[in-house]
């Protein structure tokens, strides 16, 4: 091993270690982990900026400024409301409606912004109704990591892997992820409600009171949801079609976007700007570039290497050991920089000689994305809920999360074996 | 220390209830132009970081519920005097 490839090492691993204990914020210490590799020599600039996915990044800024615009017009509380109606004001069953409403969105927008657009009408609900709002939180949570497993644009792992894999398209997500990911949904939020049946009682005045509500009057500007739901309706059928039109994925977003943008004016153009996540872009800048230094260097060859003699080269263990690693390990670590360092990895393997990668791709994104369910730290919503939730005299406990959520993670991927096993290992 | 207020009884219907620990506000608009004035008052909360410190409901014909929470009653009830829902305020 070359000294440059120990001082990738060693930087990669200090770098992880301070991500970890999260002492300071993740995006500095990601980019001030991708710059030390430049600087050091590890990496020149242009091969890391080589390195960096630019299609991740336009995706995500795309989908934000589609989010920013359409949450301004209250459609996210119209829906809440509307199915919380729909339901006869029932908790238990808002509950199932909250997470699977949650699911969805997840499904076609950024976790972490789905949850913030639901935790608000949660506390509402919930406080009109008077039960503890903490299991639609973790419902809540536990559905945002689900539903976002099930499409190419519902979580960042999922992103990497159809901008980094040009077989892993929209369609092939839709066609791989989205059945098992709704089966295991239904599974998880079926399980929390038989948890939760006892604490969701209400009065039938309580109840009356809520069926009483104008969702309609929550849709503050009408003009502005035509226009914002044409830019979405327009961006989700771009998706599909992407591969057919030969045109990444992060065109179709920015050109939703810009598209929204256009209809809207520029009054929501500095609005929109300001709320795109820029600490989250500059993270995955970070970590491309952190990861580059790796690959440059030949480390990841070394460990696909490793792994694959691990494994004999067989496909089946190495899929089913790429699924529970990657779950165990983002149940307690940032699966960003996980499925960063993962994909080159899988890559290699490919060249060592497995020749079908396709399970091993699902295998890492179901586990990558569904192991955020096991801990309170294991994805970001997970943190964001729980922080809102503390600050609003709710506190989620580690413990307390573990306690339900954990078990709930192993449990989907025993599924998940199950279904990587019957669907491309036999 | 606590606001006293009084409103234009032809334009605003105001009842407050105890909630809990909260304070749960119903009421009636009847002049409709009055809509976007209350709208404003949410909005003035709805842009802070605090997700709980007013719960508000929209019912037909201009009838609202906002539950207030206890330690946000004051500034509640500053917001409908800045946004010309209240006729006057004085501390009590």
């Amino acid at each position: 091993m070359s000294t440059q490839a120990i001082i990738a090492i060693g930087v990669f691993l200090i770098t992880y270690a301070f991500i970890v204990t999260e002492k300071i914020h993740r995006t500095i210490i990601a980019m001030a982990g991708g710059i030390i590799m430049v600087l050091l020599g590890v990496v020149g600039q242009e091969r890391a900026l080589h390195h960096i996915d630019f299609n991740t990044l336009g995706l995500l800024t795309g989908m934000m400024i589609i989010v920013a615009i359409t949450a301004e017009t209250g459609l996210f509380k119209y829906i809440a409301i509307w199915a919380a109606k729909k339901v006869k004001g029932h908790p238990l069953n808002i509950l199932l409606v909250l997470g699977v409403i949650t699911a969805l969105g997840s499904a076609f927008l950024d976790n972490v912004t789905t949850v913030l657009l639901m935790v608000p009408v949660t506390f509402s609900i919930t406080r009109q109704l008077r039960v503890n709002p903490i299991p639609f939180l973790i419902t809540e949570v536990i559905a945002s990591n689900i539903g976002g497993t099930s499409t190419l644009i519902g979580d960042p792992p999922n992103i990497m892997l159809g901008s980094a894999v040009k077989e892993l398209t929209f369609m092939a997500f839709i066609n791989n992820l989205t059945a098992i990911s709704f089966f295991i949904l239904l599974i998880n939020v079926g399980i929390l409600a038989f948890i939760y049946r006892k604490q969701l009682q209400t009065s039938t005045e309580l109840k009356a009171s809520l069926m009483d509500l104008d969702e309609k009057e929550e849709i503050t500007d009408k003009k502005l949801l035509t226009k914002s739901l044409t830019a979405l309706f327009l961006t989700i059928i771009g998706f599909f079609l992407h591969q057919l039109l030969h045109i990444e994925t992060a065109t179709v977003a920015l050109a939703g976007a810009f598209l929204l943008l256009l209809l809207t004016g520029e009054d929501y153009l500095d609005k929109s700007f300001s709320k795109i996540e820029w600490t989250t872009i500059f993270f995955f800048i970070g970590l491309f570039v952190l990861v580059s230094g790796l690959i440059e260097t030949g480390v990841i060859s070394l460990l696909a290497n490793y792994s694959v003699h691990l494994t004999g080269g067989d496909v089946a263990s190495t899929s089913i050991l790429i699924l529970w690693v990657s779950a165990i390990a983002s149940a307690f670590i940032d699966n960003i920089p996980f499925v960063a360092t993962m994909i080159p990895m899988i890559k290699d393997m490919g060249e060592l000689g497995i020749q079908n990668l396709e399970p091993l791709w699902w295998s890492l994104s179901l586990g990558a994305c569904l192991g955020g369910n096991g801990t309170l730290i294991g994805a970001s919503a997970n943190v964001i809920v729980a922080g809102l939730a503390a600050k609003e005299g709710h506190p989620i406990t580690f413990g307390k999360f573990l306690l339900i959520a954990f078990p709930l993670m192993i449990l989907s991927i025993v599924i998940c074996t199950f279904y990587i096993y019957l669907r491309y290992l036999i | 220390m606590r606001v006293e207020y009084s409103y234009d009884k032809k334009l605003i219907e105001l009842k407050e209830v105890l909630n809990g620990n909260d304070i749960e506000f119903f009421i009636t608009l009847f002049n409709s132009d009055l809509k976007k004035n209350l709208m404003k008052v949410r909005q003035y909360f709805d842009d802070n970081k605090v997700l709980t410190d007013i719960h508000y409901y929209i019912h037909p014909n201009n009838h609202y519920q906002v539950i207030v929470r206890n330690d946000f009653y004051n500034e509640f009830i500053i917001q409908l005097f800045t946004q010309q829902l209240l006729k006057e305020i004085k501390w009590s």
